[in-house]
């Protein structure tokens, strides 16, 4: 099935309901289809063919949401890229998945932005801004309006143009080679996750999800996905900045299901909920990151009636196991049993199946396992490896796990270096390649340091030439690089790194 | 100096970390453009906190309050009372940094 048809049944059975809410505007399925479809067809107008990438470069907002479907139904792949993600990495992931069109704002579009995003990506022929027509063209002389298009272009049904084999999107990860990669996710994969993801929570259309997440990041995206495939309704916010408009977001629209990362959790259970109603709230759930046992404990003493679930996943799989509400007590620090309908193990260094009480890394196999990474067969094959049966894939997680008697299972620690930051995945590899580029720093380190609500923060161990290097130089370098999480907190200066045997940075020496 | 340039200038050097003030204008939602994210939103409020002396009740964080140069300025001038434009900073010295 593809992955758009979910929402597309809804637009038919339900016409009526609120699909998405958002800074006050209530959108209908019908509305949201028709919209979805008049850019799709734009997209098509602009020749945008099967199976080509479209980059979705917005944040949060009712544009991002149009555009995730309008390629879909399109026939092309969709790549959500984070907004603060600065130019030289939008460059690298367009280049990198060769996108033939983008929609984004117009305060993407500085004309050195411009002039680098056609030279990274030839093949970018059409730019979409979400704006008004004057504005575009202020910004982008030949870009297409979005308000043109919702203006102009019929909003008919299009035809499918694919099958569930082909890709629904790209979403891309850091791993711990550097740059990030691009997960190939098809069409029967997102689905397959999907329900998967439904089946354990019990969602019905009578549920309300609040997403504050980035949808460049697969943890919010499936909940526009999910919300829209079970007939619900999507609050969608620009992000967790400000706590308190959640709430009241939260009391205003009877939400039902708040998806949320560690920090968001560690700051909503240091303040006082009392003057909110949320009493709507059914569940919550938790992913990213594990959410230290006593911030559980404190979440529930102040929400009890709210289920709380414990998930753990990767981009490669989307989500991979849930720990069902009723054995938070029983299986403390536990992340749960595989999600329905798949199957996970441990497995030694040697690939022999380990048992309870071994450590061993997590290996996930059924249909939620992704298709590889695009243009990156060597760490494809890493990652994928055959399974039983002819031409299915394992994924290996890299995380190492143990089991317990009754088939549950307990994070370990990471095979990798990455680090993990509100709840946004972090390769020491990309920090320390930006900061290799400063002059006079002749050796850089990226080690992790425990942050009360952040998890884990980016501290940098530099050997620098002090006379051409500051701290605040190096900040300066990295902010303009790298995205918020990734830019460290702390920079710190040494006349030498601890090395290994083998001559590279001894990181774990460093991180003490 | 305006009080909007000093949260410029605060913005400039301790949150964007640019060589140069940048060309977002006063009323650039730093959210909405990307400018800044929740981190940065703590960071202005620790701002308002320190260099204005102004104790920032948790619901004055939001949007209105926070998401525009404008909009902290607006906020400053209204809990600190003070309607002038021009607004001095409780202490002229640098603000403590934490690398």
């Amino acid at each position: 099935m593809l992955a758009q048809l979910g929402f597309e049944k809804n637009c038919a059975l339900t016409p009526a309901r609120t699909a998405l809410v958002f800074e006050g505007r209530r959108i209908s399925y019908e509305q949201l289809n028709r919209s979805c479809n008049r850019l799709a067809r734009a997209l098509r107008n602009a020749g945008v063919r099967r199976g080509d990438r479209v980059a979705i470069y917005l944040p949060n907002s009712i544009a991002a949401v149009i555009g995730i479907y309008a390629v879909l139904k399109a026939g092309a792949t969709f790549v959500c890229i984070n907004r603060s993600v600065k130019p030289a990495k939008l460059c690298y992931t367009l280049h990198d998945c060769g996108v033939v069109a983008m929609l984004t704002d117009p305060g993407a579009c500085s004309p050195s932005t411009l002039s680098a995003l056609r030279s990274a990506a030839p093949d970018l022929r059409t730019i979409v801004l979400d704006a008004a027509e004057e504005d575009t063209q202020a910004a982008c002389p030949g870009a297409l309006s979005m308000a043109s298009i919702e203006r102009t272009v019929p909003s008919d049904p299009l035809e499918p143009a694919n099958i569930d084999l082909d890709l629904a999107c790209l979403v891309y990860t850091s791993g711990s080679t550097g740059e990030p990669k691009g997960v190939m996710c098809d069409h029967s994969n997102v689905t397959f996750a999907m329900q998967s993801i439904v089946e354990y929570l019990g969602n019905t259309h009578d549920d309300i999800i609040l997403c504050v997440l980035p949808l460049s990041y697969s943890y919010g995206l499936y909940q526009v996905l999910m919300a829209h495939a079970f007939g619900g309704t999507l609050v969608l916010q620009r992000s967790f900045a400000f706590p308190e408009e959640t709430l009241r977001l939260i009391a205003e629209e009877r939400v039902t299901g708040l998806p949320g990362v560690p920090p968001m959790f560690a700051t909503l259970i240091k303040m006082d909920l009392s003057s909110f109603d949320l009493s709507s709230l059914r569940y919550a759930t938790n992913a990213a990151a594990a959410l230290p046992t006593p911030h559980i404990a404190e979440f529930r003493r102040k929400l009890p009636h709210v289920l709380f679930h414990s998930m753990y996943g990767l981009t490669e799989t989307k989500r991979t196991l849930h720990l069902p509400p009723d054995q938070l007590d029983a299986r403390i620090g536990s992340v749960g049993i595989a999600i329905p309908g798949t199957e996970v193990w441990i497995e030694g260094r040697d690939g022999r199946r380990l048992g309870p009480g071994e450590t061993g890394e997590l290996v996930v196999r059924g249909r939620h396992v992704m298709r590889g990474y695009w243009n990156a067969p060597a760490a494809s094959a890493e990652r994928f490896r055959p399974g039983p049966i002819p031409g299915e894939r394992l994924c290996y997680t890299g995380d190492l796990f143990r089991v317990d008697a009754d088939g549950y299972f307990y994070f370990v620690s990471r095979k990798d270096d990455i680090i993990k930051t509100r709840g946004e995945k972090v390769s020491p590899r990309e920090v320390e390649d930006v900061l290799h580029a400063i002059p006079g720093v002749s050796q850089a380190a990226v080690v992790p340091m425990d942050d009360p609500v952040m998890g884990q923060v980016i501290r940098a161990v530099l050997v620098a030439d002090r006379s051409i290097v500051t701290a605040r130089a190096v900040l300066a370098h990295c902010h303009a690089r790298l995205e918020e999480f990734m830019v460290p907190r702390v920079v710190e200066f040494r006349d030498a790194l601890p090395t290994t045997s083998s001559g590279k940075v001894h990181r774990a020496a460093i991180a003490g | 100096m305006q009080l909007e340039q000093l949260i410029r200038t605060y913005l400039c050097e301790n949150i964007l970390y640019l060589d140069e003030d940048s060309d977002y204008s006063n009323d650039t939602s730093l959210i909405g453009e990307g400018l800044i994210d929740s981190m940065g939103v703590m960071d202005l409020v620790s701002f308002v906190r320190i260099e204005y002396h102004i104790d920032v009740d948790q619901r004055d964080i939001t949007t209105d309050n926070f998401d525009s140069v404008s909009k902290i300025a607006a906020y400053i001038r209204r809990k600190s009372g003070c309607d002038s434009l021009l607004v001095q900073r409780s202490d002229s010295s640098a603000r403590a940094t934490w690398v």
